[in-house]
């Protein structure tokens, strides 16, 4: 390999990692949350009860019940059972047309009454934001994240042929020494998770596919057959012009139980109906997620006047499993719990490496460019960027227990909590960049979370120790968690002090 | 003429840039380049795999193999920043690319 072209490559990997670097950092956080984002629903809605296994045909008789009552003749139904931690709740939704908002409701699986938590964003908007971002539209998010997950592989790629002795680098861990102790972190950090970065960001590029190409993407390669939108979109119903006759009237859980013999009921993930003249016309019924996969194939029941005409059900085509299984590897639904814990650390690993790739570029440059404005801002951005998104994350927590109950738009008052305080933290890091300001802002960071479990204690009526006798591991756990990142960061802070003085 | 004096006035705004400024221009035309061959070559191969699977496997497959084709397309236009054969390599895909466009 040329000198030349490497020295062009390590050009490139510095620019492009220190340019899209705060982004992707972001990113890799929000990404990482998401494989906890049932966990922190749990912690952020502390009025429901603990999650429960019950029969699914069970879960189905309280939800048709429910919206026999609350929605009777609406054309669409939606029943999410209780089945794992991705779904943990009985959830139901409906709506009156095939366009419009969808109402939402979780249901008791014991007495099938509507179970009223406090309205939060959740961790399913922390997870969100990893993708479609905030405040911009949807079609600029799926750009931008297109092009930040491209500049990602080419920085991987760049970086694995910089480094050339990769696999004797990562074995050596030089403490103490300044710029070379946090290059070696970066190997380390780097090297550890690259199978999972480069799975993560080139699974994450097939997932806007249709976007990046769409001239691709719109092709019909067999007359009016498919296109690859069409391929990859949302199930939905066959066109309620084309039929005709009355359906015959039939609950739910009868063509449910019919439908048996093809899915079992207790592998049932969701369930869809389409109504037509207040009849059922169409069921859509989704199994559970297969390992490695990140959705199996539906099987549609269509509801004629002699009856439902049940489908031979098969799954996805060898080529559709290999496809659905390289989406599914990267969002990681199917993993048990040590997989997923293999999943977070990689995360984690994978944000220390852009971290302290930001700061290295920043460290290489003190002594020539110290002082100079382009300098100040990058400084000012690696801490108000680094420090500052674990601080605007706790405020976000922080944020669900201190909201009154009853505010309008509560759930979209959390994340402007989130952004306008990481703005604030931005602008006080650039005003206040270097040592005094990561001392200061990791503190109070750190103090953030610690009084989380506080505020659990004064704001509602649970706490560490009641989540402990009632067993309720996830509220349990993710107070725990928030204590060990809180300590973590005072311990940083505590560090840099006596850095600062010795030095 | 006004092709060459084009191509004149182009090298000569480029190379009075700095090696950065030089090397930003030659991502842009590499990333370019890379994007407008594979989205062709996306093209011919999904029409070809018709002919053996399904339209779905064949849209599929090709969408697999979209990103290593757009990154390795990259990276032979970026090294053709200084490597004859590479441009050799290049111009002789613009071609294949070029060609398939018109037909």
């Amino acid at each position: 390999m040329s000198r030349h072209w490497r020295q062009q490559l390590d050009w490139l990997h510095g620019w492009a990692g220190l340019l899209a670097g705060w982004a992707l950092y972001f990113v890799f956080i929000t990404g990482t949350l998401g494989y906890l984002d049932s966990e922190i629903d749990r912690w952020m809605q502390p009025e429901l009860p603990p999650p429960q296994q019950t029969p699914v045909i069970t879960q189905l008789r309280l939800a048709d019940a429910y919206l026999q009552q609350h929605a009777a003749g609406m054309a669409q139904w939606r029943i999410f059972t209780a089945i794992d931690r991705n779904q943990p709740w009985l959830k139901v939704q409906w709506r009156d047309g095939r366009q419009g908002r969808y109402q939402t409701r979780l249901l008791s699986q014991e007495s099938g009454e509507a179970l009223h938590g406090r309205l939060t964003a959740g961790g399913r908007a922390l997870y969100r934001l990893h993708y479609r971002f905030h405040y911009i539209p949807a079609p600029v998010a799926r750009w931008l994240i297109s092009f930040l997950t491209a500049v990602l592989v080419l920085v991987l790629l760049s970086g694995i042929v910089i480094h050339r002795h990769l696999l004797r680098d990562w074995f050596t861990f030089r403490a103490g020494k300044g710029l070379r102790t946090g290059l070696d972190l970066h190997l380390l950090a780097g090297v550890a998770v690259l199978p999972f970065l480069l799975m993560i960001s080139y699974s994450g590029l097939l997932f806007y596919l249709p976007t990046q190409f769409p001239g691709f993407a719109a092709t019909e390669p067999v007359t009016g057959a498919q296109s690859l939108q069409r391929i990859l979109a949302p199930s939905a119903p066959a066109s309620e012009a084309d039929r005709t006759g009355v359906p015959m009237d039939l609950t739910l859980v009868e063509i449910v139980q019919a439908a048996g013999h093809e899915i079992a009921p207790q592998q049932i993930r969701r369930v869809d109906l389409y109504r037509q003249q207040g009849v059922i016309r169409q069921l859509v019924i989704h199994p559970r997620t297969q390992l490695f996969q990140r959705q199996e194939k539906a099987l549609r029941v269509q509801v004629e006047s002699t009856g439902p005409e049940y489908p031979s059900y098969t799954g996805h085509g060898p080529v559709r499993a290999v496809y659905e299984s390289v989406l599914g590897l990267h969002e990681g639904n199917f993993a048990p719990a040590g997989l997923r814990a293999g999943y977070l650390l990689s995360g984690v690993s994978g944000g220390l490496a852009i971290m302290t790739g930001l700061l290295i570029w920043e460290t290489k440059r003190l002594r020539r460019l110290s002082g100079t404005l382009g300098y100040r801002l990058v400084s000012g951005l690696n801490l108000g960027v680094i420090a500052g998104l674990p601080w605007a994350i706790a405020v976000y927590f922080i944020g669900n227990r201190v909201l009154p109950a009853d505010l309008p738009q509560r759930a979209a008052a959390e994340l402007n909590l989130l952004f306008v305080s990481w703005l604030l933290f931005i602008v006080l890091a650039l005003l206040r960049p270097g040592r005094p300001g990561w001392l200061l802002f990791t503190a109070l960071a750190g103090g953030s979370y610690l009084i989380l479990p506080c505020l659990s204690l004064l704001c509602t009526d649970r706490n560490l120790y009641l989540s402990y006798q009632l067993q309720d591991w996830w509220f349990w756990g993710f107070e725990l968690a928030a204590i060990g990142i809180g300590c973590a960061l005072l311990s940083t802070s505590c560090y840099l002090y006596r850095r600062g003085r010795t030095a | 003429m006004l092709c060459w004096s084009g191509t004149i006035r182009f090298r000569f705004m480029v190379w009075r840039l700095s090696p950065s400024g030089r090397l930003c221009i030659t991502l842009f035309i590499a990333g370019a380049f890379a994007y407008l061959v594979t989205s062709q070559l996306l093209l011919w191969l999904t029409r070809g795999l018709v002919a053996f699977a399904s339209a779905e496997s064949a849209l599929l497959i090709a969408g697999l193999l979209s990103y290593p084709s757009l990154f390795l397309m990259f990276f032979l236009a970026f090294l053709a920043s200084y490597s004859r054969r590479a441009q050799r390599l290049c111009g002789l895909i613009s071609v294949i690319a070029l060609a398939g466009w018109w037909l």
